[in-house]
């Protein structure tokens, strides 16, 4: 008896993270340092920060093959391969193998996965963008799905907040409805962007063309050159992690934070599959973990958990979470819990060559693109046949060596001429905002099993009419304003959007004011649970056009902030 | 900190980093087995001399080595084996007999006997047949087509030579830190592209 008190002491702890990811990262960094002794765990190794990344010093002929992905990891990550860049011989190791980590397809669905420490925070586009009223208040003004519970008032000094701490790169520009964040100095533009900034606004002057905001140092601060982060040196692998800590990652910026506090336990390698809800506090003590080394279960427990082990896997977690108070997962009240997946649509747009600037060229590799936010069915326009709208990211770039593929010919002259600059050409890719509905949405399957004898996650969720519609202008406004340029071959490529894809994957647990239709209320705090918060992707009301991230962050700080209070008042 | 303090940084902490018995493991294990062996993985030791000196014609030395000194023969080898299946590393092997067929019908001679020019000549003839083969299949059902044995050369030649050291820092110009970004800058005159 005495000893089972000790165990259950040893794994006791004020705060339990689930997953250290860019939500969990900042979880743990907030709670440990407001004070609470924090356990945070996730279920794949430990990379160490500078030397885990593996393959971040290596030169492109130290691949063995140059970067192609070899068959047996075509196999081993078929569906990670579905990105077309993922399984590269150079970040395959960052995602997670398929075949030991299955789910259902009901209707196509693009499950993008890291299981490390840092989860994709390592990994992630790094596109950083903030909100506004017009999307918090779309779904009201709308009569979509239900409104979200806070506005942007409400999120703007958390915004603050973590910009000042991770460092975005950007550029001022004014706009209401895509707010500026707290900028280091912004990247430079390539002539052929500058030039068709300038016609573009000109003929259109509500299409803005600014450069990418981005979650990269450009001038660190004190706070971040402390920490070991040094400026962008402008290689462009960032997917192989950053030696230099130049881009917001958990193991560069929040995790060292936290570990300093002293009050962090770090568990690799405990993948969880449940909450444990006790009936009469009516309160989760703690939760359910397999050890993935030993195939221990153990369980930990702690007064608040901190839900952030990714939209997907946070509600597979809500889900499996069965009790006689919650026979339909934790929470669940509302039945909400695994619908509306939301996630953005693109890999449509438009591209050309521009004929000109050929005696210009350009130094670095610049990790960041342009940007033109969004310009459609704004306040005040003519309304387009679907709600909502779209950004545009994209790139200028001289043609290298690859255009030899699609050359005739072979031999010296060929050669010299592929060792000079090629034509100037432009991309730009649309991502649209794709409404929350309720039919999209993610169960639990208990007639397949994973590897630890969990059921596994049931995917039915795709795009519908208004994406669709919205496609159409996606394309054809990106192919007019490279045509009005001057650019020459433009083509309109509309490769196909799954949900999942885009990486964006959100809503399956989402924040309201009624109990009855959400499952978290304003501080993303488990309506019926209170000591459980939940604030990935999973939280969202709806999805906006812009990369989410930032905003996962901002919601992660500001609840945290708010359950010490909570912890403080003895309400928790 | 400043650039060079970060690159010292990043020098220190990463030298442990990528020790080869750990890469060997994974990344380099068929590269690893060529290198200790010295002999060819999907290749007899007469096809890989083929392909190198087929390699070559397709990327010359010039100003700069071609193909041949930067061994493209030997990433073909390798990713022919790791990242093909059977039917294309058939395709490849079969591509190498025509392309003997090719030169003998000619010239009465195997692809490697033959002189540059003679060998040139026998590759115009592939490149002209492949583009007849590719134009025949495009009148056909999708699922029937795949990449003629000359361009699935052309292409491995292309990345293989350009990704190799040779290619990337002489061929081209290297630059593995940049530490700025300018997006503007005038093209000197016989400036090089960059690598990556």
């Amino acid at each position: 008896m005495n000893l089972n008190i000790k165990a259950q002491q040893a794994n006791t702890y004020d705060a339990i993270v689930v997953g250290s990811g860019i939500s969990g990262g900042w979880a743990a960094k907030e709670l440990t340092q407001k004070g609470l002794k924090v356990l945070l765990l996730d279920r794949g190794e430990d990379i160490e920060h500078v030397s885990g990344y593996k393959t971040a010093m290596t030169n492109p002929w130290e691949f063995p093959h140059r970067g192609r992905p070899t068959v047996q990891t075509a196999e081993e990550q078929a569906v990670q391969a579905r990105t077309g860049y993922t399984i590269s011989e150079s970040s395959a190791y960052l995602f997670v193998n398929d075949k030991d980590n299955p789910y259902l397809e009901d209707k196509r669905f693009d499950w993008m996965r890291g299981y490390h420490k840092g989860g994709r925070s390592l990994m992630w586009g790094r596109q950083v963008y903030r909100w506004s009223d017009l999307d918090f208040e779309a779904n009201a003004k709308e009569g979509i799905a239900i409104d979200w519970p806070i506005r942007y008032k409400d999120v703007q000094p958390w915004y603050d907040y973590v910009e000042r701490f991770i460092g975005v790169s950007g550029a001022k520009e004014n706009l209401p409805h895509l707010p500026d964040s707290i900028f280091q100095p912004a990247m430079d533009m390539y002539c052929l962007e500058k030039h068709i900034k300038g016609s573009v606004e000109k003929k259109w002057p509500e299409r803005r063309w600014t450069i990418g905001r981005v979650a990269h140092l450009t001038k660190p601060t004190a706070e971040q050159t402390a920490l070991g982060r040094a400026s962008c040196q402008y290689r462009n692998l960032c997917v192989r992690g950053c030696p230099y800590g130049a881009y917001f990652s958990s193991q560069a910026a929040t995790l060292p934070v936290a570990q300093k506090t002293g009050r962090l336990t770090f568990r690799p390698y405990s993948f969880v599959t449940s909450l444990i809800y006790d009936e009469k506090k009516q309160k989760a003590t703690g939760v359910r973990v397999i050890d993935e080394k030993t195939s221990q279960e153990l369980t930990f427990n702690a007064r608040i958990i901190f839900l952030c082990a990714s939209s997907m896997a946070s509600t597979y977690i809500m889900l499996n979470s069965t009790s006689n108070r919650f026979p339909n997962g934790l929470g669940n009240d509302s039945g909400e819990l695994g619908h509306n997946i939301m996630d953005h649509h693109f890999r449509v747009g438009a591209s050309g060559e521009y004929p000109g600037f050929e005696d210009q060229y350009y130094y670095g590799r610049r990790a960041n693109g342009v940007y033109v936010p969004r310009y459609r069915n704004l306040p005040g326009q003519q309304k387009r046949d679907y709600l909502r709208g779209f950004g545009y990211q994209g790139s200028a770039s001289r043609m290298n060596w690859g255009r030899g593929y699609g050359m005739e010919g072979f031999g010296a002259d060929f050669k010299e001429q592929l060792t000079k600059p090629g034509p100037w050409t432009m991309g730009l890719t649309g991502f649209g905002e794709c409404l929350p509905y309720h039919e999209n949405k993610v169960v639990l399957d208990s007639s397949k099993k994973d590897k630890w004898g969990q059921p596994v996650l049931r995917f039915d969720a795709e795009y519908k009419d208004n994406e669709m519609r919205m496609r159409k202008d996606m394309g054809t406004d990106a192919a007019e304003m490279l045509e009005a340029a001057g650019l020459k071959n433009v083509r309109i490529n509309d490769a196909g959007s799954w949900p999942g894809l885009g990486i964006h994957e959100m809503g399956t647990a989402r924040m309201g004011n009624d109990p009855k239709t959400s499952v978290l209320n304003k501080f993303n705090q488990v309506h019926t649970v209170k000591n459980v918060f939940n604030t990935d992707g999973a939280c969202m009301t709806s999805a906006n056009c812009v990369n989410p991230s930032l905003t996962y962050m901002a919601l992660t700080a500001r609840a945290a902030n708010y359950a010490v209070q909570e912890m403080k008042k003895q309400n928790l | 900190m400043n650039r060079r303090d970060a690159l010292l940084r990043v020098a220190t902490l990463v030298g442990a980093t990528v020790s080869l018995p750990a890469l060997a493991d994974t990344l380099e294990a068929s590269a690893a087995a060529r290198a200790v062996s010295g002999k060819p993985l999907l290749f007899t030791a007469d096809q890989d001399a083929m392909v190198a000196e087929m390699a070559e014609v397709i990327i010359p030395t010039t100003s700069t080595p071609g193909a041949k000194a930067a061994k493209v023969n030997e990433v073909i080898d390798i990713i022919l084996k790791d990242c093909y299946r059977e039917p294309e590393q058939k395709r490849f092997l079969e591509g190498l007999v025509t392309t003997n067929k090719v030169s003998r019908d000619a010239y009465n001679k195997t692809f490697v006997e033959c002189d540059n020019a003679q060998r040139i000549d026998v590759m115009k003839k592939l490149e002209t047949q492949a583009k007849q083969e590719r134009q025949q299949m495009m009148q056909g059902p999708a699922d029937k087509r795949y990449t003629p044995f000359f361009f699935m050369l052309k292409d491995l030649t292309l990345m293989g030579y350009f990704t190799s050291e040779i290619g990337a820092t002489q061929a081209l110009a290297y630059v593995p830190v940049p530490g700025r970004f300018e997006g503007c800058v005038p093209l000197k005159p016989g400036q090089k592209a960059w690598a990556i």
